[in-house]
């Protein structure tokens, strides 16, 4: 190769290698020599390892294969992996090198420049994109976690369950103390449903909120608007009906308990579930024992358990 | 407009000025919100008014405030302006391939965020040492923001330069008049990331 001819590859390629017949570098580009830290002439495979094609050891048998996918790694810098085409020319090869996607590693440890590339190479550019696509990634991650803590932030202060659009533990505790404030004679009752962890568990827990929510729409076909609907957890409702009597609400639980009972298709599967109901009635007088009465009408519900399931029973509150 | 823009709109008031300085602006500009959200789009209403109120409660022409807000992209200590004047510096080698550069800086901006279209930048060179640079219709008083980044860009490469308006008209130009190369030593910028 003539000097000005090498000269030219230098600038084109400046990460290139020219390898004699018996597979030693004789000289090399600018950038590799960077890397590299030496120009002297030394065999191929003293300055590199081969990691694509693996298993080559003789750089005579690389010469001869004529491959345009070698997969190199400096010996120097074992982790720096480089792309590499070989081309034969008269009496070796032109080995050209490329940084390949550990560009930004390269120019990291060897401080490369902008002249280490050749002029109308993409290297910069890419650069470019990696560091303006490292900065928006940052500010969408920002967003994201922005939004997130908002989201977290109106859920934890929301009322109702998202399920079922009945209130959740914190609606009802409110609705309780509005209650306080104007107290009136009302109705607690408490619902569980019976065989809900099997649906849970034979069909998914899709089928199982699908279940809620059919159950939460026949609490609200079984009561009046002014009534507090509430679901505290899993499969356990909680009503308070003010101003309601005894046989007005016996008659509504009997309706809502057979129409629970009824069978219900989800997902072309047929599932049977039931409700079992323990209620109390509270005089206004008694509302700030309203924990008390929690307790008691729990032993209702737990008796309508015993009972055979999808009945209610009524706890007398002394 | 890109939420981009109202960010470093209020960025530049808010570290230029101070906060309270914001608060007012947003207040005579009668706006809702007085943070933006950088990769939301606002109506082109907010980010006009927030310019015209800036420019009565700051005292200074819209002229100044937008060349001032141009120069504070770059020229600030804070992480944003060293984001972009690294992000500008890949454009080019010296402040004059920097110029020869200005006319893909939009796509270049694209490519980092896609849906933010910049006007078109032509760039004019009428002798080695002069340039003209002309923007493209959408941004009123773009090029006045350009003016700004162009007089920090050139302190940044250490170039000492004229920059003047040239014809005020629809075919309104920036000259661009390099008076000396090496003026100053210019920041140092490695491809290497800080």
């Amino acid at each position: 190769m003539t000097p000005d001819c090498q000269a030219l590859l230098s600038r084109l390629c400046p990460l290139h290698a020219l390898i004699d017949e018996a597979g030693n570098v004789i000289s090399m580009g600018p950038t590799l020599a960077k890397i590299l830290g030496s120009t002297e002439q030394a065999p191929l495979f003293d300055l590199f390892v081969l990691k694509r094609p693996a298993g080559l050891l003789d750089p005579k048998a690389l010469l001869g294969t004529r491959t345009d996918r070698l997969l190199l790694a400096p010996k120097a810098f074992p982790k720096l992996r480089l792309k590499g085409a070989l081309y034969p020319v008269q009496s070796g090869a032109v080995l050209n090198l490329s940084f390949g996607l550990s560009v930004k590693d390269a120019v990291d440890t060897f401080h490369l420049t902008q002249q280490d590339f050749p002029a109308a190479d993409l290297a910069v550019e890419m650069l470019y994109l990696m560091e303006a696509n490292a900065l928006a990634m940052t500010a969408a991650i920002d967003v994201t976690r922005r939004l997130q803590s908002a989201r977290q932030r109106a859920e934890s202060a929301s009322l109702t369950d998202a399920l079922t659009g009945l209130l959740n533990r914190r609606g009802l505790d409110s609705a309780l103390a509005d209650l306080k404030q104007a107290p009136r004679p009302c109705a607690l009752v408490l619902m569980d449903l019976d065989h809900f962890k099997a649906v849970n568990d034979r069909l998914g827990h899709g089928a199982g909120d699908h279940v809620l929510k059919h159950v939460a729409r026949l609490l609200r076909e079984h009561t009046r608007k002014s009534d507090i609907l509430a679901r505290c957890g899993g499969d356990e409702f909680t009503l308070v009906m003010p101003d309601i009597s005894a046989t007005d609400l016996g008659g509504r639980l009997d309706g809502l308990i057979s129409a629970v009972a009824a069978p219900i298709t989800v997902e072309g599967e047929t599932c049977c579930i039931g409700a079992s109901v323990g209620w109390s009635l509270i005089a206004p007088e008694q509302l700030d024992r309203f924990d008390e009465i929690l307790e008691i009408t729990d032993k209702a519900l737990y008796q309508a358990k015993e009972n055979g399931r999808s009945c209610h029973v009524m706890s007398r509150v002394a | 407009m890109h939420g981009l823009v109202n960010c470093a709109i209020e960025r530049f008031v808010r570290t230029t000025y101070g906060d309270q300085q914001w608060r007012t602006i947003c207040a005579a500009a009668e706006l809702s919100e007085q943070r933006f959200e950088p990769l939301l789009t606002y109506s082109d209403h907010i980010t006009q008014a927030i310019i015209t109120s800036a420019s009565q409660i700051l005292k200074r022409s819209q002229e100044e405030v937008l060349e001032d807000l141009g120069s504070s992209l770059i020229s600030g200590a804070d992480d944003a302006a060293v984001a972009t004047r690294r992000l500008l510096r890949f454009s080019g080698d010296g402040f004059v391939d920097f110029l020869y550069g200005l006319d893909d800086l939009p796509d270049r901006i694209a490519l980092a965020v896609p849906d933010l279209r910049l006007p078109e930048l032509t760039v004019e060179e009428s002798r080695p040492d002069l340039f003209f640079v002309r923007v493209g219709d959408g941004w009123p008083g773009f090029l006045q923001v350009i003016r700004g980044v162009l007089r920090a860009m050139a302190d940044e490469y250490g170039v000492l330069v004229l920059i003047d308006l040239f014809d005020d008209g629809p075919d309104a130009a920036l000259e661009v008049q390099v008076i000396e190369i090496s003026y100053a030593a210019g920041r140092a910028f490695t491809l290497r990331a800080g």
